[in-house]
C-alpha cells in the first residue's frame, strides 16, 4: 500500500494512463461479448464511424474491389490500409489487438488533454484573465475525467472510427495552445479528411493559435486583472499580422488536406471515395437511428423538402463557428469547446463517443463550473443524461426486439438527451460570458441575471 | 409576468430547502393512491378487438361428431403411453404424429441449477398449410405435465386430435407447430430458444440440442392446461393465463380474441389468476390487479407460454378450472376458432396493447392510465436527490440562519477587488462550498460492486445452501452500513452527497424498469421509499427508528416476509431454489434488481444513518 501511494505520488499521470488502459483491456477480457455487442450499438455506431461497416470496407479492399461500391462503407480511406495491419477482428487476438489500439487512442487524447489543461490557456489568454483562474482543476483530473468518463470507455470498447477524430481534434488543439501553427492545421486537417465535421472548428482553432501566438511575443507576462488599455496599443505593434496568420493556418490546412486525398486516390482505383465518404454527412441517404436529430426528421420528411432542410439543418450548424468566435475572442478555449459541442449535439451522424469527448472537455473550462452550479441547471441536466442513457437503450429494445413499443419511443428519448447537452451548452456559454463580465465588473459578483 | 417575477424571487427563498421531503412523501402517496383509483370505471375500459383481420367467433366450428371418438381413442392412448417409460413414450407420441401425416422431430434439453438438474425432450410435429409458404407459423402447445406437475392427460389428447383434425382442412395459410415439451416451463423455453437461434453452444447450466425441423416467424402460441384423467372431467370455466418471462405481456387482441370466442361463442365464463367469482365489484378487481401486479413482478414463468412472449411471439395458456357441464369438444373448438382467427391474420399482432393491467376478462387499464403510477414512485427519489445536491453546496454555518428566516439576519458583506475597482457583496452570494465527490462517488461504485456478491451466492449456491446463504447475507447486510459508517468518516456534505447519487440513480433505474416491467418496479419502488426520507441526525433517538424501519424494509428480510406471507407451506428453501432457477435458466431479472439496485441503496441508506452516529459521538 505504502509503495503505491508513493509510486502515485511521484508518477501520477503514469498510474492514470495505465490504470485507464488496464480496465479497457480487462474488461474484453472479463467480458468477451461485450466489444461485439457494443460495436452493434446504434448509440455508438453509426453508418460513417461503425467498426462493422469498417470491416466490410477492409474485406473488399483486401479482395482488390473498391471498397465504396457497395454502399456500406463511407469512412475515409486512409484507415483500411492501417486496419489491414491488424490481425482479423474475429479472432480473440484480432479483437484485443483493436482494443488495444483504441485504448491507446484514448491515452494520447487524454495526454492531449492534460496538456491542454497544464498550458493555462482556459484561464489566461493573451488579452485576458479569468478572475477564477485559481478554481481550475488539475490537468490530472481533467485527464482523469475523458478516461474514466464510461462514455468514452463505452465508446472506446465499441471501437467507432470517430474516435481517431476526436483524437486528432484534441491534438489540433493542443498544438494550437502552443502555438505551433503548423502542426495544429496538419493535425485538424487529418480530422476534418476522417470526418468532415472539424473542419467547422477551423476558426476558433486558428483563433486560438494566433491568441497564443501573441501572447508569446509579449514579454511581460501580466496576470494580475485587466490590463489597461495603454499597454494593449504598445503591445498591438508586435503582434503578429491576422491576415498573414490566416492565410498560412488556412493554406496549411488545405495542403495538408489535399495531400491525404491525394493519398487516398493513390490507394484507391478512383474517385469513387469522395462522394461516399464526404457527401454521406452532407446529404444524410441512410437513416439509420442514432442518437442525433436528423434522422428521425428526414424519414418523415417529404422528397420535395428534403434537400431544403437538409440546407437549413446545415446552416444551422456551420452559422455557429464565426459568432462564437467573435464573441469569446477574449477566451479563444471557450470558443473552441463550444463548437465542439455544437458538433457532438447537431451533426447529422451524432453518436454518444462524441457527445461524452466533449462533456469531458468541458472540464477545461472548470474554473468557470462555479458559476454554472450555482445559477444554472448543470445538476439536473446531468441527472437528465444520467435517466436518458439508461432509458434510450430500454426504449431501443422495445422498439425493435420485444416489439411493444415504436420508433417515437426512442426518438422522444433522444429529443431529451439533446435537450439536456444543449442546456449545458447554453450553461457553458453562459459561465463562460459571466465570468468575462465580472472581471470587468466585479460589483456584480452574485447577482441575479435580470432583463432590463 | 407577475406570477414568474414571484417565482424567480422564490429562487433564494430557504423554504425551498424544506420542501424535498414534503414533495417526495407527496409523490409516494399519489403513486400508492393511482393504483388504488384504477379499478374505477373511470380510469379503465372495456375490452375491445382491436385488429379487424381477426374477426373472432366469426367461423363455424365443425370440431364435433366423430372427432369425439378420436378424442376418447387418443386419450386412452396417451393414459397407456403415461405408464411406459419416458422413450417409449416420445415414440409413441411421434408414431401417432407422423401416423396422422405430419412431420416430425424431437428435441432432447439438460439445465443444471443449484445442484439441480432438468432433463426433458421436446416432441413436435409440423402441419405444412396448404396456403401457406412456409413463412409464418402458429403453435399448437400441450406440455406433458401442466404447470402444477400433473399429467397432462386431456389437453395432450386434445392436441392430437386437433392436428390430426388441422392436417385434413385445406384453409391453412399458415403452419401449424404441435409442441409437447416434457413439461410446462423448461421444455418450451428450450425450444423457444433453439428455434430463433442457428446454434446454441453448451454451458455450464444449460444443454440445448438444435432443432431439426422449422417453420416460418411464430406468430402467435396457445396453450392447452386440461388435466383430466382417461375417464374424462367435465369443466366449469377457462382461466386464462397470459404473464410471460419479465413481465412481458402477449398482444391484448390474442387474448381478447380467446374471451370473446369462449364466452360468446361457446358460453364459456372466463376467469384470471384463479379468481373463480368475480362479481365485477371493486374489491374484485382490485383483487385481479394485485394477482397481476403480483405475478408480473415476480417476471417467471407461469405457465408454458410465458417462454414465447420475449420473442415477440404473443402466446396464452388455456386452462380448465372446476367442474361443470362444459365437456373436451367445447374446449377444442374454442381453440379451433382461436386458430382460425390468427389464420386470419395479414401481419403479426400489433394493433392492440402491449402494455395493459386486466381487471377481469373483459376490463383493462391502458398504459397512459397505470405508468404514471410508478413514475411518480421513481420520482420521489429524484426530488429528494435534488433537495440533497443542492443542501450538499451549501455550509452549515450558512443554511442555519437562512432556515431561521431572512429578514433580521445582518448580512456580512465581503470586499471584493479586482484590479483598480473594489466593491462590496454579500457574503452569502459569494460563497458556496465546493463539493467533495470523490469520496461519495468512489463509495457508491464500490457498494454497487458489492450487490454482486449476494447475487453471485443466490444464484449458484446448492439447493441445501442456498438458505444458508440468505441467513448469512442478511447479518452482512445489517452489520456492513454501521461498519461502512465507521471506517469511512463522511462529513456532512458528503453524506447528503452520497444520498443524493444514490437516489438519482435509483430514481433512474427504476423509471427504466417501469418501461420494461411496470410491476417490479412499483413494488420495488414502494419497498425502498423510505430510502428518500432517511437522513443523517444527530439525535440518537431518530437514528435508531430510522435505522428500524431501515431494517425492517431491507432486502433480505423482504424474503423472509414473502415467503411468510405468500409461500408458507414451501418452505424457504424452495423459494430459494425457485429464484435461482428463474435467474439461471429463464434468465429473469428479479434478482438482479434485487440485489443490483435495490439493495446498494439501502446499504447506502444505511451509512448515511450510521454517519449520524459517528457526528454525534465526535
Amino acid at each position: 500500500m505504502e509503495a503505491v501511494t508513493k509510486l502515485y505520488h511521484e508518477h501520477p499521470r503514469t498510474v492514470l494512463f495505465s490504470a485507464a488502459a488496464t480496465l479497457r483491456l480487462a474488461l474484453p477480457l472479463a467480458f468477451p461479448a461485450l466489444p461485439d455487442l457494443l460495436s452493434a450499438r446504434v448509440e455508438i455506431s453509426t453508418p460513417v464511424n461503425s467498426f462493422k461497416r469498417l470491416h466490410e470496407g477492409i474485406f473488399l479492399f483486401e479482395h482488390g474491389l473498391d471498397p465504396y461500391d457497395g454502399g456500406i462503407f463511407h469512412q475515409a480511406p486512409l484507415l483500411l490500409p492501417l486496419f489491414s495491419l491488424l490481425p482479423a477482428s474475429t479472432s480473440v487476438l484480432g479483437r484485443l489487438a483493436s482494443i488495444l489500439l483504441f485504448t491507446i487512442l484514448d491515452v494520447l487524447s487524454a495526454d492531449c488533454l492534460h496538456a491542454i489543461a497544464a498550458s493555462g490557456t482556459a484561464t489566461v489568454s493573451s488579452v485576458f484573465s479569468s478572475p477564477r483562474k485559481t478554481q481550475a482543476w488539475q490537468p490530472l483530473t481533467v485527464a482523469a475525467v475523458y478516461l474514466l468518463n464510461p462514455f468514452t470507455i463505452l465508446t472506446c470498447l465499441g471501437r467507432p472510427t470517430t474516435v481517431f477524430t476526436t483524437f486528432f481534434t484534441l491534438l489540433s488543439i493542443r498544438h494550437a495552445t502552443e502555438g505551433k501553427l503548423q502542426t495544429s492545421a496538419f493535425a485538424l486537417a487529418i480530422a476534418s479528411y476522417l470526418s468532415l465535421h472539424p473542419a467547422l472548428l477551423l476558426p476558433p482553432i486558428g483563433l486560438l493559435c494566433y491568441d497564443q501566438l501573441c501572447k508569446s511575443r509579449e514579454p511581460v507576462n501580466d496576470t494580475d486583472g485587466l490590463k489597461s488599455p495603454m499597454k494593449h496599443a504598445s503591445s498591438q505593434t508586435d503582434r503578429p499580422k491576422v491576415l498573414d496568420f490566416g492565410i498560412r493556418f488556412f493554406s496549411c490546412f488545405l495542403l495538408t488536406a489535399a495531400l491525404l486525398l491525394a493519398l487516398s486516390r493513390v490507394l484507391l482505383p478512383s474517385f469513387a471515395f469522395l462522394p461516399s465518404v464526404y457527401l454521406t454527412p452532407l446529404r444524410v441517404p441512410d437513416l439509420t437511428p442514432n442518437p442525433g436529430l436528423w434522422w428521425y426528421f428526414f424519414i418523415e420528411m417529404f422528397d420535395p423538402f428534403r434537400s431544403f432542410f437538409l440546407g437549413v439543418f446545415w446552416l444551422h450548424m456551420l452559422s455557429y463557428s464565426v459568432p462564437f468566435c467573435l464573441r469569446m475572442r477574449k477566451q479563444p478555449l471557450a470558443a473552441v469547446v463550444s463548437m465542439l459541442g455544437i458538433t457532438a449535439i447537431f451533426q447529422p451522424y451524432a453518436n454518444v463517443g462524441e457527445a461524452g469527448a466533449w462533456l469531458s472537455c468541458l472540464t477545461l473550462l472548470s474554473h468557470t463550473f462555479e458559476v454554472s452550479s450555482t445559477h444554472r441547471y448543470t445538476f439536473p441536466a446531468v441527472a437528465v443524461l444520467l435517466y436518458t442513457s439508461l432509458l434510450g437503450p430500454a426504449f431501443h429494445h422495445l422498439w425493435l426486439y420485444a416489439g411493444s413499443g415504436n420508433a417515437n419511443f426512442f426518438y422522444a428519448i433522444t429529443l431529451v438527451w439533446n435537450l439536456a447537452l444543449l442546456i449545458i451548452l447554453t450553461d457553458t456559454v453562459y459561465s463562460v460570458l459571466r465570468d468575462e463580465w465580472e472581471a470587468e465588473r466585479p460589483e456584480g459578483k452574485g447577482k441575479e441575471v435580470r432583463q432590463i | 409576468m407577475a406570477l414568474s417575477a414571484r417565482l424567480l424571487a422564490l429562487r433564494g427563498s430557504p423554504f425551498l430547502y424544506k420542501l424535498p421531503p414534503y414533495l417526495s412523501a407527496l409523490c409516494v402517496l399519489v403513486g400508492i393512491g393511482w393504483i388504488l383509483l384504477l379499478p374505477l370505471n373511470e380510469y379503465s375500459r372495456q375490452t375491445y378487438v382491436s385488429e379487424n383481420a381477426i374477426l373472432p367467433g366469426q367461423v363455424h366450428t365443425y370440431f364435433g361428431g366423430s372427432e369425439h371418438n378420436i378424442f376418447r381413442a387418443f386419450r386412452q392412448e396417451v393414459y397407456a403411453l403415461s405408464q411406459q417409460p419416458e422413450d417409449a413414450r416420445q415414440a409413441g407420441i411421434l408414431k401417432i404424429l407422423a401416423d396422422s401425416g405430419l412431420k416430425t422431430a424431437s428435441q432432447p434439453y439438460a439445465y443444471q441449477v443449484a445442484g439441480e438438474s432438468i432433463n426433458g425432450t421436446n416432441v413436435y410435429g409440423i402441419v405444412q398449410g396448404p396456403r401457406a409458404d412456409a413463412t409464418e407459423a402458429m403453435i399448437l402447445l400441450a406440455a406433458w405435465r401442466n404447470f402444477d406437475d400433473q399429467i397432462n392427460y386431456s389437453g395432450v389428447a386434445l392436441a392430437l386430435t386437433l392436428a390430426r383434425y388441422f392436417s385434413r382442412w385445406s384453409i391453412w395459410s399458415k403452419d401449424i407447430i404441435l409442441l409437447i415439451p416434457s413439461d410446462s416451463t423448461y421444455g418450451p423455453l428450450a425450444w423457444v430458444d433453439a428455434y430463433h437461434s442457428i446454434s446454441i453452444p453448451p454451458t455450464s447450466s444449460r444443454n440445448i440440442s438444435a432443432l431439426p425441423l422449422k417453420a416460418g416467424a411464430l406468430q402467435a402460441a396457445v396453450a392447452l392446461d386440461y388435466p383430466a384423467g382417461p375417464w374424462g372431467q367435465r369443466f366449469s370455466s377457462l382461466d386464462i393465463l397470459y404473464d410471460g418471462l419479465n413481465g412481458a405481456l402477449p398482444n391484448l387482441d390474442l387474448l381478447n380474441t380467446a374471451v370473446s370466442i369462449a364466452s360468446g361463442q361457446m358460453g364459456i365464463a372466463c376467469t384470471l389468476h384463479d379468481h373463480a367469482t368475480h362479481s365485477d365489484s371493486y374489491r374484485d378487481r382490485l383483487s385481479v390487479l394485485a394477482s397481476g401486479l403480483a405475478t408480473q413482478s415476480l417476471g417467471h414463468a407461469t405457465g408454458p407460454h410465458s417462454a414465447f412472449i420475449p420473442y415477440h411471439v404473443d402466446a396464452i395458456t388455456l386452462k380448465t378450472v372446476g367442474d361443470g357441464w362444459h365437456d373436451e369438444m367445447s374446449l377444442g373448438r374454442v381453440t379451433e376458432s382461436v386458430f382460425r382467427s390468427i389464420n386470419n391474420l395479414l401481419e403479426h399482432l400489433h394493433q392492440s396493447f402491449f402494455f395493459y393491467i386486466l381487471l377481469n376478462a373483459n376490463r383493462f387499464v391502458s398504459v397512459g392510465n397505470y405508468l404514471p403510477a410508478a413514475m411518480v414512485l421513481a420520482g420521489s427519489f429524484t426530488t429528494s436527490a435534488l433537495g440533497l445536491w443542492v443542501l450538499s453546496g451549501r455550509d452549515d454555518v450558512l443554511v442555519a440562519p437562512l432556515a431561521g428566516g431572512l429578514a433580521k439576519q445582518k448580512v456580512e458583506m465581503e470586499t471584493v477587488k479586482l484590479g483598480g475597482d473594489m466593491a462590496l457583496v454579500p457574503k452569502r452570494s459569494v460563497q458556496t462550498i465546493e463539493r467533495e465527490l470523490f469520496v461519495p462517488a468512489l463509495l457508491l461504485l464500490g457498494v454497487h460492486i458489492l450487490g454482486y456478491i449476494p447475487l453471485w451466492l443466490m444464484t449458484s449456491l446448492n439447493r441445501e445452501t442456498l438458505a444458508l446463504g440468505l441467513h448469512l447475507t442478511t447479518a452482512v447486510s445489517l452489520i456492513l452500513p454501521i461498519s461502512l459508517a465507521t471506517t469511512i468518516r463522511l462529513t456532512r456534505s458528503q453524506a447528503q452527497i452520497l444520498q443524493s447519487l444514490s437516489l438519482i440513480l435509483l430514481g433512474a433505474l427504476l423509471a427504466t424498469l417501469a418501461t420494461l416491467n411496470f410491476s417490479l418496479a412499483l413494488v420495488i419502488g414502494l419497498l425502498a421509499s423510505p430510502l428518500a426520507f432517511v437522513r443523517r441526525s444527530s439525535s440518537s433517538l431518530l437514528t435508531a427508528a430510522q435505522a428500524l424501519s431501515l431494517a425492517i424494509t431491507s432486502p433480505p428480510v423482504a424474503v423472509y416476509a414473502f415467503q411468510r406471507v405468500f409461500y408458507p407451506a414451501a418452505g424457504l428453501e424452495k423459494l430459494l431454489l425457485e429464484l435461482a432457477k428463474g435467474w439461471s435458466a429463464q434468465g429473469v431479472w428479479l434478482l438482479w434488481v434485487a440485489w443490483g439496485v435495490w439493495w446498494p441503496a439501502w446499504v447506502v441508506g444505511g451509512v448515511v444513518v450510521g454517519s449520524g452516529v459517528m457526528s454525534a459521538r465526535r
